[in-house]
């Protein structure tokens, strides 16, 4: 027998050992865990939507305010001017 | 291949509103086109992705950690990655193998931070002490296998551990170690036969028996 006949009959036991000891079934999901997950995910999602706030909504309104206060909006009509 | 329809098509999945049941239905593909769509946003997609790959991305890490404690967390980190990085996914591998890389980082980055090898061998030995089960000659005889198949795992060096655990317990092939581990097919295939005599000999050692003691014998399988 050949090194490679003896390399593919190592596989093929290692394979037979492993599929024997049950090492490849489908490991089942663990609610507990994915809820954790879940949980962090939340905590992500909100930090997200807040640093999006921050750094793109408040500035934008700061800026309105301050071209509003500034007398910056125009109007044709001069009731609407501020 | 034109790619151009499959890639239309995924949009077209992307826009749609799902319930959960639906969501449950589609492919692992189709579901990151909808998680792009939706997070950070909207988290029912990327909730069904965690829970259909939990299972699997915890017992890896077990494999390569040992720890349930370590392995709790790096699979957290590992899922939470997905979570941040699915819109750099662009699809050229399957989901899977792209998940696996995360965890193969991860994976590496916490067994350089674990000082201690005898506390992985500790947790290796009550895990597989609380494995063992009360029941049958043949359950106390997989449990046996399993015991020494970890103890054996243990004695290999890190990256040989890892490629004999993506080879015969997640089942991937050498192209789909390569890409996951980074290195080129040629070298895995060098990597994965030395690592191959490694482990017979380290379970030899371990069972004070060859392999093919261990194992149920098909006629074919003996030339």
């Amino acid at each position: 027998m050949n090194s490679l006949d003896t390399l593919s009959m190592d596989e093929r036991h290692i394979q037979l050992l492993f599929d024997e000891a049950g090492l490849q079934a489908l490991p089942e999901p663990n609610q507990r865990r994915v809820e954790q997950v879940m949980e962090r995910a939340m905590h992500e999602k909100v930090i997200k939507e807040l640093s999006s706030f921050m750094f793109q909504g408040f500035p934008a309104v700061v800026d309105s305010l301050l071209s509003v206060a500034s007398g910056e909006v125009k109007h044709p009509n001069n009731d609407y001017k501020a | 291949m034109n790619i151009q329809p499959v890639t239309e098509q995924l949009r077209i999945v992307s826009r749609r509103q799902y319930d959960g049941e639906d969501l449950e239905q589609l492919s692992d593909e189709e579901l990151v086109e909808v998680c792009k769509e939706q997070l950070p946003h909207e988290l029912q997609a990327y909730r069904v992705l965690v829970q259909r790959h939990e299972g699997l991305v915890y017992s890896l890490c077990m494999k390569f950690l040992g720890s349930p404690e370590d392995a709790e967390e790096v699979a957290q980190d590992s899922l939470l990655q997905v979570f941040h990085k699915i819109h750099q996914f662009e699809g050229r591998s399957a989901f899977k193998t792209w998940l696996y890389k995360i965890v193969h980082n991860f994976c590496r980055n916490r067994i350089s931070k674990i000082i201690r090898k005898r506390e992985v061998q500790e947790a290796y030995e009550e895990q597989a002490k609380e494995e063992l089960p009360n029941g049958t000659f043949d359950d106390a005889r997989t449990a046996e296998k399993k015991a020494h198949i970890y103890e054996a795992l243990d004695k290999l060096k890190p990256k040989e551990k890892e490629i004999i655990v993506y080879k015969y317990i997640s089942g991937m092939t050498l192209q789909e170690i390569s890409d996951v581990t980074g290195i080129g097919v040629s070298a895995a295939k060098m990597r994965y036969y030395r690592a191959l005599e490694s482990f017979k000999e380290a379970y030899e050692r371990t069972a004070q028996a060859p392999i093919s003691a261990a194992v149920s014998k098909p006629q074919n399988l003996e030339s």
